[in-house]
């Protein structure tokens, strides 16, 4: 009855006010670009909107209903094991092939080497790092049954040094910075061969690392790649469990991993592992997080001017880049320590600040699914028909053609971003429901972690709301 | 943090349920209010009455379901005085930033 109508209410409200701010952002994005409003008022909306969410979600105090939100979940009919054992680590293999063929062919004048021709790049980039991306944090991870590395170092024997359990996610940590590092400082989007090589050299150690420790530890542990796409995984509606594949809520995922009752999806043998049980998870979490903004920030005029003047001594380019990405990670880092001792202190609690910083680290990963979204669909979307030309004629594919994108494709990205937000502001929500056993206690405790997604909303729409540039010196 | 704190491994604490077992730590000089059935700290002793209704009310007492239903009506109270509050800080937001648009968009 009126509890009812009251969760009703409030999720109209929420739909209602991203719709109104990303309304704006088509508008405003419409016209080759130029803002209609001052940037300021813009951003200062979209904060405005998760800061209301979060007001609105104060309202939802019933423990059953926002129980309720994240425990429902239906089983549905289990992956058919041919399908899991044998379809996919097939085509797995078949796509690393591909790339790896394509790649280091196109040194030798034996594949085309217009990135834009060349399927290497065009099934890393856009097939995979775009597209497939999406469909992990929209449908389910289906990684590990896909994953070709993993599917090599199960064919190899096996040494089984037994992973030491004090490394826990650091390596994936590690492993997940130099990747992105990689990707943003190399030509790995112009260069088949060098991508190619890259993906060799990342291959090896992947591989290696499996044979040594175990392939289910490496994977569920060290891997920054099949860690990264677990998390994805937990944001999406499908998990795979013992059971069969369940449906749950957008966002259930998230609040089980906070409790650490999460069942890893799809990973034969590494099942009900806590996948946040350390310090490293989290900061795994917050370098997820943090690797896709820095992506987004070089790529804004705002970082060219300010790269050129720190070069224009003679400060050499690439290490501009590292120094930057050394100290965002860190801020990064920073200001979600201080979040969680916030947290501590506003919530009166007696919880340790490392525990809280655990908890409420898997909304931020909503925040990086919607960011991902409204980075790369515009991207997936006007480079899918150059891919499905790659694909159709691979050795000889006809000019490039780029779809033109529809206005207000701007628009999607900015509720993309707020979408994901919303859905953060609603599992910390539950989240605190279930750490605190007062309401009101879980409403402040949530006080600081509040006002860095509203810090984070604002500097994503920034980015999203600057033209791309070329990143200088690279 | 500055002050001292004792670090209390709540994985040591005989736990009814794993999901209840939450890490703490505890100041030095902090008034504690301990669950009886799984030792976790809480600062006040409204919180431990409801913590037991919430994560034990299939073992506590008649009394402490009692002491749960108090605590948790008392929360009701103070959680209408907070929704006011909320919603004048909506209103304010909304109106704010209506304003904010009636004059610079
Ligand atoms: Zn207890």
């Amino acid at each position: 009855m009126t509890r009812v109508r009251r969760s009703v209410s409030i999720v109209v409200a929420l739909v209602l006010a991203a719709g109104t701010v990303s309304a704006h952002g088509a508008a405003l994005r419409g016209s080759s670009g130029s803002l209609s409003i001052p940037t300021w008022l813009f951003l200062a909306t979209g904060g405005g909107v998760v800061g209301a969410s979060f007001l609105l979600a104060t309202f939802a105090t019933d423990r059953t209903f926002v129980r309720r939100s994240h425990d429902h979940a239906r089983v549905l009919a289990a992956v058919p094991r041919v399908l899991r054992t044998v379809v996919a680590p097939l085509v797995g293999l078949l796509g690393l092939l591909a790339v790896l063929a394509f790649g280091f062919g196109a040194a030798f004048d034996v594949a085309p080497a217009d990135p834009q021709q060349n399927l290497a790049i065009l099934v890393v980039w856009v097939g995979w790092w775009a597209g497939y991306v999406m469909t992990l944090y929209l449908v389910g991870n289906t990684w590990p049954a896909l994953n070709p590395f993993r599917t090599v170092a199960r064919t190899l024997p096996s040494l089984d040094r037994g992973y030491p359990a004090a490394w826990g996610a650091w390596p994936a940590v590690v492993g997940l910075l130099a990747l992105v590092f990689a990707e943003v400082a190399l030509p790995l989007a112009e260069d088949a061969a060098m991508l190619a090589g890259a993906i060799t050299a990342y291959g090896v150690v992947t591989v290696a690392g499996a044979v040594v420790f175990g392939v289910d530890d490496w994977f569920a542990n060290a891997d920054p790649v099949a860690r990264a796409f677990d998390h994805y995984g937990r944001v999406a509606p499908f998990a795979r469990t013992d059971d069969g594949v369940v449906l749950r809520v957008p966002g259930a995922g998230l609040v089980e991993t906070a409790a650490g009752t999460a069942r890893a999806g799809g990973d034969d043998g590494a099942t009900d592992r806590a996948p946040l049980a350390d310090a490293g998870g989290v900061a795994f979490v917050v370098a997820l997080v943090f690797a896709t903004t820095y992506d987004g920030f070089v790529a804004t005029p705002a970082w060219r001017t300010i790269a050129e003047a720190v070069h224009a001594p003679g400060v050499p380019g690439v290490l501009i880049y590292a120094v930057a990405y050394a100290l965002g990670f860190l801020a990064f880092v920073g200001v979600y320590r201080w979040a969680a001792r916030s947290a501590r202190r506003t919530g009166d609690t007696f919880v340790a600040v490392d525990e809280l910083a655990r908890r409420f680290a898997p909304p931020l990963l909503a925040i990086a699914a919607g960011y991902h979204l409204a980075h790369y669909l515009g991207f997936f979307v006007s480079l899918s028909l150059p891919l499905a030309t790659a694909l159709a004629a691979p050795t000889a594919p006809p000019a490039p053609e780029l779809f033109v994108l529809p206005t207000f494709f701007g628009g999607v990205a900015i509720t993309a971003i707020l979408v994901g937000h919303l859905l953060a502001v609603w599992v910390a929500h539950a989240i605190g429901f279930e750490v605190f056993p007062e309401r009101l206690q879980a409403v402040r405790a949530q006080y600081a972690f509040v006002a860095v997604m509203i810090a984070y909303t604002t500097l994503s729409l920034w980015i999203v709301s600057q033209p791309t540039v070329t990143p200088p010196f690279l | 943090m500055t002050t001292p704190q004792t670090d209390v491994d709540a994985t040591d604490a005989p736990a009814s349920d794993t999901a209840t077992a939450v890490p703490t730590s505890v100041p030095a000089d902090a008034t504690v209010h301990e669950c009886p059935y799984c030792d976790r700290p809480f600062t006040r002793e409204d919180r431990v009455a409801l913590h037991v209704g919430l994560q034990h009310y299939d073992v506590c007492t008649s009394e402490e379901e009692e002491a749960f239903e108090t605590a948790y009506l008392a929360e009701n109270a103070e959680i209408r005085r907070y929704r006011l509050k909320a919603a004048v800080a909506l209103i304010v937001l909304y109106f704010g930033l209506l304003m904010v648009y009636a004059v610079a968009a």
